[in-house]
C-alpha cells in the first residue's frame, strides 16, 4: 500500500514535470528552417518512469503528459496532438526495448534512440495526415536534430540519477531494479 | 557515454547524412528548377495556384481558422496563422522550387513547383 | 503481467502505423519502353502495382502500334512484304481500278479522315499524297515543286473521291494517280489504340509520347495532373506553356518539324490540301482532346486553317481545346483551357 502511494506520487510528479516541460518547450523557438524541432526535455519524465517502473507506467506518463499539454496549449485532438501522441508512443516503446534488452547503452544512447524514433513517428504521422510525401524532405534534419536533443536529455538524466537528490527522486523506489520494466 | 552510445550516435549521423545526400543531392548537384508557381492545398485539396512572381496576400481557410499567405515576388511566407505553435510562421520565406511550407494544425501545405517538372513536351 | 499484453498492443500499433504509411506511400511501379515507329520515337511510361503486369501491358501496346504502323505505312519497298501488308499501299496501287479490302483499323482511320475532311471543308485531306510526294518531305531532298506539276498533282487531291464501303470493308480511290497519306492521322490513331490496350491490361496511369503526340491516362504518378509542356516553336528546349492534363491527349502541329528554306523562306511539311503549299497562318497549333486520333487530325486541320477559323472550329466542338501560336508569334487558346494552362510569359517566342 505504502509502495503504491509512493509510486502514484512519483508518477504524478513525472506527469506534472513532463507537462510543464512540454508546454515550455513549445514556446521556445529553435532557429532551424524546419518545423517541429523541439528540445525533447519532456522525454525526461518518460525516461524516469521507465527507469524506475515499467513500460505501462511510462506510457501512462507519456500519454498523460501529451494530453495535458495539448489541453493547456489548446490543441487537444488536433492534428498536432496526433503527431505528439505518435511520437511519444513510439519513443517510449523503443526506449523500453533498449532498456530491457540491451546493456550497451547508457541513458544517453537510450534517449537519443527515443528522440530519433519520436521524430520519425511525427514525420510519419504528418505525412499520413497531409497525404503528402513531400514532407520526407524534413527527414535528414529531424534525424540530425535528434542527436543534440537526445544527448542533452540523456546527460541531464545521468547527472540527475547520479546526484540522487532533489524532491522528485525522493519519491523514487529505493531498490531500483525491483520491478523494472515489462 | 558508453561505446554503444557512440556507435548509435554515429549510425544516426550517417543515416542522416545518407538521407540528406539522397534527398537533397539532386538539388545541389543539378540546376534547381526555376520556381514557376506555388500550389496551395488545404486538407489535401488544391485551393489556389499562384503563378510566380506575384505579389499580394491570400487568405486561406485552414482547419485552425483563417491564415494569411504573403507572396512577394518569388518569395512566399505565412504571414498570419492561428495554429497553435505557429511553426509555419517561424519558417519564414521560401522561394525555391521544391520547397514547401507545411502547417500541420491548419492542414495547409504550400509547395513551390519548378519549370522542369514536365512529364512530356508536345511538339 | 499486463505489460506483455501491452507490449503486444504496442507492437501492433506501430506495425499498423508503419503499414498504413507504406501502403499509402508505396509509389506505383513504373515501366517505360521506347521504340522507333512511324518515323518517330514512341515512348510509353505506365504505372501499376505489379511490374510484370505493367511490362506486359506496355509490350502489348507497342505491338498494337506496330500493327497499325504496318497498315498505314506509305513508303515500303515496292513488291516487298511490307507493301503487301500495308493497306495504304494496296489502296494506292489500286487507285482508279477497283476497291480494296482493308483491315478494320484502316477503315476506322479512313472514316475518321473523311469525316474531318468534310467538317473542315478540305483543310484536312488524307488524299494529299501526290502533292506531298512532289514536295518530297519524306525523302532526303525536299524541294519547291514547279507550279505546273503542282497544279497537276493538286488535281488528284480530294477525299470526295475516296470511296469507303463499310459493309464490304473496302476502300477505293476513284482516280488513277490518287494517293493516300495517313501521316497526319495514323500516329494519333495508333496512340489511342495503344492506350486502350494499356487499359485492357488494367493499367490506370500511363503516358504515351509518340514523337510529341502526347496521350495521358489517369493522373500523374505524383498525384494530380500531368504537366505537359508546349514546345516553343522558335527555341529549342523552350516551352511556351504548360498544360495540366488528365486522361486526355495533346497533339501539336508545327512548322519546325520538317522544313527547308529557300531564299530565306521557310517551307514546311504541313501542306494546305487546297493550295498545295505550306499553310502559313500559324507556327504551331496544339489540340487538346480526349482521343489522340482526333487530336492528331485536328492539329493538322487547325494548323492549315486561318487562326480565327481554327479557334472557331475548336469552339464549336465539345471537348476540343486549342493552343495556337500565330505566325505573328501571338499565343491564343480556347477559353475553356483557362484553368488547365500555365503560360510562361517570359518565354514567348
Amino acid at each position: 500500500m505504502r509502495h503504491d502511494t509512493r509510486k502514484l506520487v512519483f508518477l504524478s510528479l513525472l506527469v506534472a514535470m513532463g507537462t510543464a516541460l512540454h508546454v515550455v518547450e513549445g514556446m521556445i523557438a529553435i532557429p532551424l528552417p524546419v518545423p517541429g524541432v523541439k528540445l525533447g526535455l519532456a522525454n525526461l519524465a518518460t525516461l524516469l518512469a521507465l527507469r524506475f517502473y515499467c513500460l505501462r507506467d511510462a506510457l501512462t506518463v507519456a500519454l498523460l503528459r501529451v494530453m495535458l499539454a495539448s489541453l493547456i496549449g489548446g490543441f487537444f485532438l488536433s492534428p498536432g496532438f496526433l503527431l505528439a501522441v505518435t511520437g511519444a508512443f513510439g519513443s517510449t516503446l523503443i526506449m523500453a526495448l533498449l532498456l530491457e534488452h540491451t546493456r550497451c547503452f547508457s541513458m544517453i544512447g537510450i534517449s537519443v534512440a527515443g528522440a530519433t524514433v519520436h521524430n520519425l513517428g511525427q514525420l510519419l504521422a504528418a505525412s499520413l495526415l497531409l497525404q503528402s510525401g513531400a514532407i520526407v524532405y524534413y527527414l535528414p534534419v529531424l534525424l540530425l536534430a535528434a542527436l543534440p536533443t537526445g544527448i542533452c536529455t540523456g546527460h541531464l538524466l545521468n547527472s540527475l540519477l547520479q546526484s540522487n537528490s532533489g524532491a522528485l527522486l525522493a519519491f523514487a523506489p529505493r531498490r531500483e531494479h525491483d520491478n523494472l520494466l515489462l | 557515454m558508453t561505446r554503444g552510445d557512440k556507435i548509435l550516435v554515429a549510425v544516426i549521423l550517417l543515416l542522416a547524412i545518407g538521407c540528406a545526400a539522397a534527398l537533397y543531392g539532386r538539388f545541389l548537384l543539378l540546376d534547381r528548377p526555376r520556381a514557376t508557381r506555388a500550389v496551395v492545398t488545404v486538407r489535401g485539396k488544391t485551393v489556389r495556384v499562384i503563378e510566380l512572381p506575384s505579389r499580394g496576400i491570400f487568405v486561406l481557410q485552414g482547419r485552425s481558422g483563417p491564415a494569411k499567405l504573403e507572396v512577394a515576388g518569388m518569395r512566399i511566407r505565412m504571414r498570419e496563422a492561428h495554429c497553435p505553435g505557429g511553426i509555419c510562421l517561424r519558417q519564414g520565406w521560401i522561394r525555391r522550387a521544391g520547397e514547401s511550407i507545411i502547417c500541420v494544425p491548419g492542414e495547409i501545405a504550400i509547395h513551390i513547383e519548378g519549370a522542369a517538372m514536365l512529364d512530356a513536351v508536345t511538339r | 503481467m499486463n505489460s506483455r499484453v501491452l507490449s503486444i498492443v504496442a507492437v501492433v500499433f506501430v506495425a499498423v502505423v508503419l503499414g498504413a504509411a507504406l501502403v499509402r506511400h508505396r509509389a506505383p511501379v513504373e515501366y517505360a519502353g521506347e521504340e522507333f515507329l512511324m518515323d518517330t520515337l514512341v515512348s510509353i511510361k505506365a504505372y501499376g502495382s505489379d511490374r510484370e503486369a505493367v511490362k506486359k501491358g506496355v509490350n502489348a501496346a507497342f505491338a498494337e502500334m506496330r500493327r497499325i504502323a504496318a497498315l498505314a505505312d506509305g513508303f515500303p519497298k515496292q513488291g516487298s512484304a511490307a507493301a503487301e501488308a500495308s493497306d495504304v499501299c494496296r489502296v494506292n496501287a489500286a487507285a482508279g481500278g477497283e476497291p480494296v479490302r482493308v483491315q478494320d483499323d484502316t477503315m476506322a482511320i479512313l472514316i475518321l479522315a473523311k469525316k474531318y475532311y468534310e467538317m473542315t471543308h478540305g483543310a484536312f485531306d488524307v488524299t494529299v499524297g501526290p502533292v506531298m510526294e512532289l514536295w518530297g518531305f519524306g525523302g532526303k531532298d525536299p524541294r519547291v515543286p514547279e507550279p505546273e506539276r503542282l497544279r497537276a498533282a493538286l488535281a488528284l487531291v480530294g477525299s470526295q473521291d475516296l470511296v469507303l464501303d463499310r459493309q464490304r470493308g473496302t476502300a477505293f480511290l476513284r482516280r488513277a494517280g490518287m494517293r493516300l497519306d495517313l501521316g497526319a492521322v495514323a500516329k494519333g490513331y495508333a496512340t489511342e489504340r495503344a492506350l486502350r490496350v494499356l487499359q485492357r491490361h488494367g493499367i490506370g496511369q500511363a503516358l504515351i509520347d509518340a514523337g510529341g503526340n502526347i496521350r495521358v491516362l489517369g493522373r500523374s504518378p505524383r498525384g494530380g495532373a500531368w504537366n505537359i509542356g508546349i514546345k516553343n516553336p522558335r527555341k529549342d528546349g523552350g516551352v511556351v506553356a504548360v498544360l495540366k492534363l488528365e486522361d486526355t491527349s495533346a497533339v501539336t502541329s508545327g512548322d519546325y518539324y520538317r522544313y527547308f528554306e529557300v531564299a530565306g523562306k521557310r517551307y514546311h511539311h504541313i501542306l494546305d490540301p487546297r493550295t498545295g503549299y505550306p499553310a502559313s497562318g500559324s507556327t504551331a497549333v496544339t489540340v487538346v482532346t480526349k482521343d489522340a486520333g482526333i487530336a492528331d487530325i485536328l492539329s493538322t486541320a487547325c494548323f492549315v486553317l486561318p487562326p480565327d477559323r481554327a479557334l472557331d472550329l475548336a469552339g464549336s466542338m465539345v471537348g476540343v481545346d486549342l493552343v495556337l501560336i500565330g505566325s505573328d508569334g501571338r499565343l491564343r487558346h480556347s477559353p475553356s483551357l483557362q484553368d488547365r494552362i500555365d503560360l510562361k510569359g517570359d518565354e514567348r517566342p
